[in-house]
């Protein structure tokens, strides 16, 4: 396992997914462990709203939440949240959307010196291609660690091997994307949950050790066996994510 | 709160799953609020929403549907009371008006009325199985008719159906509540977006903010 380096330090190996806990850490919620950073949910510089199509559609082994991930804005976040931030008893790490490396480099400078805000998230949209990815991780560098989040179906990709030496700290390997069809003939897309993911997450993340970063499995564990599973095969930490809504399947 | 209970009784209310569990402490419910259930099946990776039909004694009856693969023995840890319910006013006639065909979430807001002395019209295309004598039962269709009659309304159905009889209806100054039946995967938790309603007061959550709305408020999609 490689362990996390200076500032991004974790006393538990156990966090939240982004998009499964709000964007507010609050103790009164179920959590299985000791919670080692809280995650918030997606935050874009303005303001997203909810897709026309949204749903939730289970499937064996599944189901597929296509939200159009909305959220009030960074600035308006930073209004209601912030505080609560400063309070937490978790360090909070802020997950960031962003269009282009500007946005971003915009967003970050808002979170710099927050108090505690202890590392920001880049989720990476599943269409960008390497250099686009790598161009946003490098936007995100600044005084906070940054960690990566990727769909955890591209950790074969080899532009992964270029974020250590960009200064990136982590990697977290998120839920993947799927489509489904709908009644009247459509196809919908969104982000993949379930124990059916385990498998391959698992994989994905012998996979990416190659990478020489602290790698997050963030994706389909419904089990704490899994959990622990993905732990032993050289994760640092795991981020818990539709499970967290209906507590741990038995094995 | 959070419990673990059994599924102790399944029956077929107009062809779906609906059943009884016993709940070992007392449950304060209001009318309209759900609990997120979930079994230990491997093939279920989330949990249902369920809506108390019935409170009673240590006894919660669960409104259809539940899911199929659901038997009698079935356990499950439940979590709720979650949302916002019903805010049932003292008036003097109730119309309810299940869009869907399914009255059972309705069934606690009539007891409700009942109990408060109110005369009860509920509008539905399927008659429910039990019923107290003192609730009317109307078809659907001829809800409109309704309006200088009721002094509370209450709609159950999904987000288009509940819309589309919005603009359907004119009751002005007359309270109107609206249950919007959608996804709620995370129960509040996540914030998820999935359960998005747009309102007069801007987007809102049914699983937090709901799924009980003022009708007067709902906008369209």
């Amino acid at each position: 396992m490689i362990l996390p380096p200076p500032g991004l330090e974790l006393a538990s190996p156990w966090m939240n997914a982004a998009g499964s806990m709000g964007f507010v850490p609050d103790s009164r919620l179920p959590f299985p462990h000791p919670m080692g950073a809280f995650v918030t949910n997606p935050i874009s510089r303005k303001p997203r709203t909810p897709a026309e199509n949204r749903t939730c559609i289970p499937y064996p082994g599944g189901c597929l939440l296509h939200t159009g991930l909305p959220n009030p804005g960074l600035r308006a976040v930073l209004r209601q949240a912030g505080v609560r931030w400063a309070r937490a008893d978790v360090p909070v790490w802020v997950h960031l959307l962003a269009d282009s490396p500007a946005e971003l480099a915009e967003m970050v400078r808002a979170l710099e010196g927050l108090e505690g805000v202890a590392a920001l998230e880049v989720g990476i949209a599943p269409t960008a291609n390497g250099e686009d990815a790598l161009a946003l991780a490098s936007a995100a560098l600044g005084e906070l660690p940054v960690v990566v989040q990727i769909p955890f179906d591209r950790a074969d990709e080899p532009w992964l091997d270029r974020l250590a030496a960009l200064g990136v700290s982590g990697l977290t390997l998120g839920a993947p994307r799927g489509s489904l069809p709908v009644p009247d003939g459509r196809l919908v897309s969104g982000r993949l949950l379930g124990p059916g993911l385990f498998p391959q997450v698992l994989a994905a993340v012998r996979s990416a050790r190659r990478i020489n970063l602290p790698l997050i499995a963030g994706a389909g564990l419904f089990q704490q066996a899994h959990a622990e599973a993905v732990l032993a095969a050289g994760a640092a930490a795991v981020q818990l994510d539709a499970v967290l809504w209906r507590g741990w399947m038995e094995g | 709160m959070e419990l673990n209970v059994e599924l102790v009784e399944l029956r077929l209310e107009g062809g779906l799953l609906a059943g009884r569990i016993h709940v070992p402490v007392p449950v304060q419910i209001t009318a309209g609020q759900y609990f997120l259930a979930a079994s230990g099946r491997p093939d279920e990776a989330l949990a249902a929403v369920v809506f108390p039909a019935g409170n009673m004694d240590g006894w919660l009856d669960l409104a259809p549907p539940l899911p199929s693969a659901w038997s009698a023995g079935t356990l499950l840890h439940l979590r709720g009371p979650l949302g916002r319910g019903f805010r049932l006013p003292v008036v003097r006639r109730v119309a309810l008006a299940a869009l869907d065909g399914i009255t059972a979430r309705l069934r606690l807001l009539w007891n409700q009325a009942l109990v408060q002395g109110a005369e009860v019209a509920l509008f539905t295309r399927r008659i429910p199985a039990s019923l107290p004598d003192a609730v009317e039962v109307l078809p659907l269709e001829s809800l409109p008719d309704v309006s200088g009659w009721a002094e509370y309304l209450a709609l159950d159905g999904t987000l288009p159906q509940v819309l589309e009889w919005k603009s359907r209806l004119a009751f002005p100054g007359v309270a109107a509540e609206a249950l919007v039946n959608l996804p709620m995967p995370c129960g509040g938790m996540g914030e998820c977006g999935v359960c998005s309603v747009r309102t007069r007061r801007g987007w809102k959550h049914a699983c937090q903010d709901g799924p009980v709305f003022d009708l007067h408020e709902l906008e369209a999609l």
